[in-house]
């Protein structure tokens, strides 16, 4: 009896843990899917360019701007929100009529250390903050946000690299892009009075609406 | 009321043999993965191909060769990716510091009772080289591929690439730590 009641409260330990596991692969996304989706019915879709993630304030390991760029291209490639989306450089985007250009620019930086984070629980975090602007060809900016990205709990330093770019191709998913068709000349759709470009898309999608 | 007694003994008892069982494990991962020589590039250098290399999945175990002007990349499930040295735009060296053991670990440190998993996480961590490569496509696009290789294997491989015609625009490796074989090289 003693030994039945011990082992199913190991099990139920074992069980906590697992969903400890789950909750903070969870939490760190969650945040972004609070907003309804934006719908478009246009049958033309945008293209996607990204440059190379800059870091000019921060010192940034290579291995992190490395993996934000490759996150990046995979996250964005799976909302399914953009005709296709080219790499920095790739010249078979220069014949793309619709082309948006995503420039990421990191704007704060927290290593952190996973030993920590395994030793003490709320310490070692590693948080990355940045810039992300979407521009026409052409430099004019479309959308401007701050996102960022971590790890709290478990996992190596570089999967913030992974959960920014879900928060970012998240943001950008949810966010009202103005029409193919407009393209640079409706500059009207773009920009908010006084020529500033909409800051963060989400606030940003309700005034529009309203 | 004894009864109690020996039961709450049993228990301190398989929790000991928990925490060391776990603490044993992470020793030995992490010696075994220390034991590794230098680079022999010949012969390939075991390597996990983290992200970016283009065809290849995240997180593949496998080897690193450098043959006919190529880096080439075969995984433990035999599949081949490579790309051409002299398309190899730069190179970085970093250094990180993981814990060993992987999710079985991380579940089984997080159900140790009394907080033994946070003293086993103590020592079951480990310093590998991570070797950045920035490359470029045949259509000009820009790849960055990560590859985590066993600590003082990465200025090897630099080395290597270098050798065989890849471009880097820093030389310099100071921000690395010296391996102990340079020091001993360096006495």
């Amino acid at each position: 009896m003693q030994r039945t009641r011990e082992s199913s409260g190991f099990r139920v330990l074992l069980l906590v843990s697992a969903m400890l596991i789950v909750f903070e692969g969870m939490c760190s996304t969650s945040w972004a899917q609070t907003s309804e989706p934006a719908t478009t019915n246009s049958s033309k879709k945008w293209s996607l360019q990204l440059e190379e993630v800059d870091a000019p304030e921060v010192s940034l390991d290579p291995a992190f701007k490395a993996a934000i760029y490759e996150n990046l291209l995979t996250e964005l490639g799976k909302t399914a929100e953009f005709e296709q989306v080219f790499r920095s450089g790739d010249h078979s985007a220069n014949g793309e009529p619709y082309l948006l250009i995503l420039k990421i620019t990191v704007r704060k930086f927290d290593p952190g250390s996973e030993t920590k984070r395994a030793v003490t629980t709320f310490a070692g975090a590693t948080k990355i903050k940045v810039e992300s602007q979407l521009e026409t060809r052409d430099g004019k900016l479309v959308k401007d946000d701050l996102v960022e990205g971590d790890v709290h709990f478990f996992g190596s330093n570089l999967r913030a690299t992974h959960n920014l770019a879900r928060n970012v191709a998240n943001v950008i998913k949810k966010s009202t892009l103005p029409e193919p068709n407009a393209r640079v000349s409706r500059n009207s759709d773009l920009f908010a009075p006084g020529g500033t470009p909409w800051r963060n898309s989400l606030s940003c999608d309700s005034d529009r609406c309203a | 009321m004894k009864h109690s007694a020996v039961r709450k003994q049993r228990v301190r008892l398989r929790t000991a043999f928990l925490v060391f069982g776990l603490f044993a494990g992470a020793l030995a991962v992490a010696q075994n993965s220390a034991n590794g020589s230098g680079a022999d590039l010949a012969s390939g250098i075991h390597a996990t191909h983290v992200l970016g290399f283009a065809g290849m999945p995240d997180n593949t175990a496998g080897s690193l060769t450098i043959k006919d002007q190529s880096l080439r990349f075969e995984s433990q499930k035999k599949t081949v990716a490579l790309v051409g040295i002299s398309s190899i735009e730069d190179i970085f060296l970093s250094r990180q510091d993981k814990q060993v053991g992987g999710t079985p670990m991380t579940v089984g440190k997080v159900a140790a009772p009394f907080g033994g998993g946070r003293v086993v996480s103590l020592f079951s961590h480990k310093k590998y080289d991570d070797i950045t490569l920035i490359y470029r496509d045949k259509d000009g696009g820009l790849h960055n591929a990560i590859f985590q290789i066993q600590q003082g294997e990465g200025a090897t491989l630099k080395q290597e690439l270098i050798e065989a015609g890849a471009h880097v625009s820093v030389v310099d490796n100071s921000n690395l730590p010296p391996s102990a074989e340079s020091k001993n090289a360096t006495n």
